[in-house]
């Protein structure tokens, strides 16, 4: 759902600190340096980068600019392979007649079980092809806010972790208590008391 | 500041409690958010609203889907205890109109539908249509930002327990549902 979709998802964030003078140098260093790497074939299960807005599966940063007025527009792109359970079933049965059929034997053991099942999705994570998904950071570098176009947890996370590991600043996630410490305004006899607050009943 | 997990779990409440607050701002004090000095702005309670109620043992969650007769469902949960963990809103402003939901977890904005921008029939008028764009999000961002910040003025004074949790309360009575 991003940002020129008709129906707009948008999670935000508060870059905790300073991005380092020259702050685009920076910026596109961050970018290029955790830029997406493909990962067909036997790369991992998962791969995650930067890529730009206007060529998510070209991720060349020199090519395209993410500077947009006072906004910077990238995309996180997370590459996940995912075995279907039923495809591994019945290589695991395949694979495990075949030894049992070499072997003699009657069963595997528990330990012989764990290795087959291993080898055989190691075997077809090589052949299947990762499926992307992209997701679009619109940071908004006067003001300190990310806007990024997705509440799923586990693109939130790797935003988070990619974001600190490129840029040298922590994202902090606006919910209401972050909101209320940090972007309401409040004085500081209002935050001790924001401290001691507990759940309101609206009925008696 | 609290370690951000910590405090996410301990203050959670606070979404739900602004959502709720919320809507008892739109229909019993309209004129709170028709404060945009670039035309008339409304707000109202849209097609949807999830309640919860955790009072018990258990969370009860209410999903409400439809016109106002069955936001009388919505009024009855309420009235029994449960908090507003997500609404559909529409916003107006002049002659525009906006219609998102917004959770009570992270105030997070979703299904958020915009007036057309610029259009893009063109690769060079992207950037105008990502500038239109954003500025048409911002709106609705800066209205629920505003109305937190004064949903969380009044939480920590002494006029919520003093004022407005009287208030709400004989909204509720008056309220059928």
């Amino acid at each position: 759902m991003g940002l020129l979709s008709a129906s707009v998802t948008i999670a935000r964030y508060l870059v905790d600190g300073k991005v380092k003078d020259p702050f685009f140098e920076t910026v596109q260093g961050g970018l290029t340096q955790h830029s997406f790497r493909e990962t067909e074939g036997g790369g991992p299960e998962k791969a995650v980068g930067w890529t730009p807005f206007q060529a998510p599966f070209v991720p060349d940063f020199e090519a395209h600019s993410c500077v947009i007025g006072s906004h910077l527009l990238f995309c996180l792109r997370i590459d996940k392979k995912t075995l279907p359970p039923k495809v591994v079933k019945k290589h695991v049965a395949l694979e495990t007649a075949k030894r049992l059929r070499e072997s003699g034997r009657d069963y595997l053991a528990r330990e012989e079980k764990r290795m087959v099942r291993e080898a055989v999705e190691s075997a077809l994570l090589v052949r299947i092809p990762a499926i992307p998904n992209l997701y679009e950071v619109l940071w908004h570098y006067d003001s300190g806010v990310v806007w990024f176009f997705s509440t799923q947890s586990a693109a939130r996370e790797e935003l988070e972790t990619l974001f600190s590991r490129s840029f040298q600043v922590r994202l902090i996630s606006l919910f209401p208590f972050t909101m209320a410490d940090l972007t309401s305004g409040l004085g500081p006899r209002e935050k001790d008391a924001l401290m001691t607050l507990r759940p309101a009943l609206f009925v008696e | 500041m609290l370690d951000v997990s910590v405090s996410y779990s301990r203050y959670r409440f606070l979404g739900p409690e602004f959502l709720t607050y919320l809507w008892y701002l739109t229909e019993s004090d309209p004129d709170a958010v028709t404060t945009a000095s670039d035309g008339k702005v409304s707000l109202a309670l849209g097609r949807s609203i999830v309640l919860e109620n955790r009072r018990r043992d258990d969370v009860e969650r209410v999903t409400i889907k439809g016109d106002e007769a069955q936001m009388d469902e919505a009024m009855l949960a309420l009235k029994k205890g449960a908090v507003v963990t997500q609404m559909h809103l529409n916003l107006e402003i002049g002659e525009m109109t906006w219609s998102f939901s917004v959770r009570g977890e992270d105030l997070a904005v979703t299904g958020l539908k915009t007036p057309p921008g610029a259009p893009l029939e063109s690769p060079d008028e992207l950037e105008a249509a990502i500038l239109d764009k954003a500025a048409l999000c911002e709106k609705p961002l800066e209205l629920v930002d505003g109305l937190f910040q004064r949903f969380i003025r009044l939480r920590v004074s002494d006029a919520w327990h003093g004022e407005v949790i009287p208030a709400m309360r004989r909204w509720l009575d008056k309220t059928p549902g």
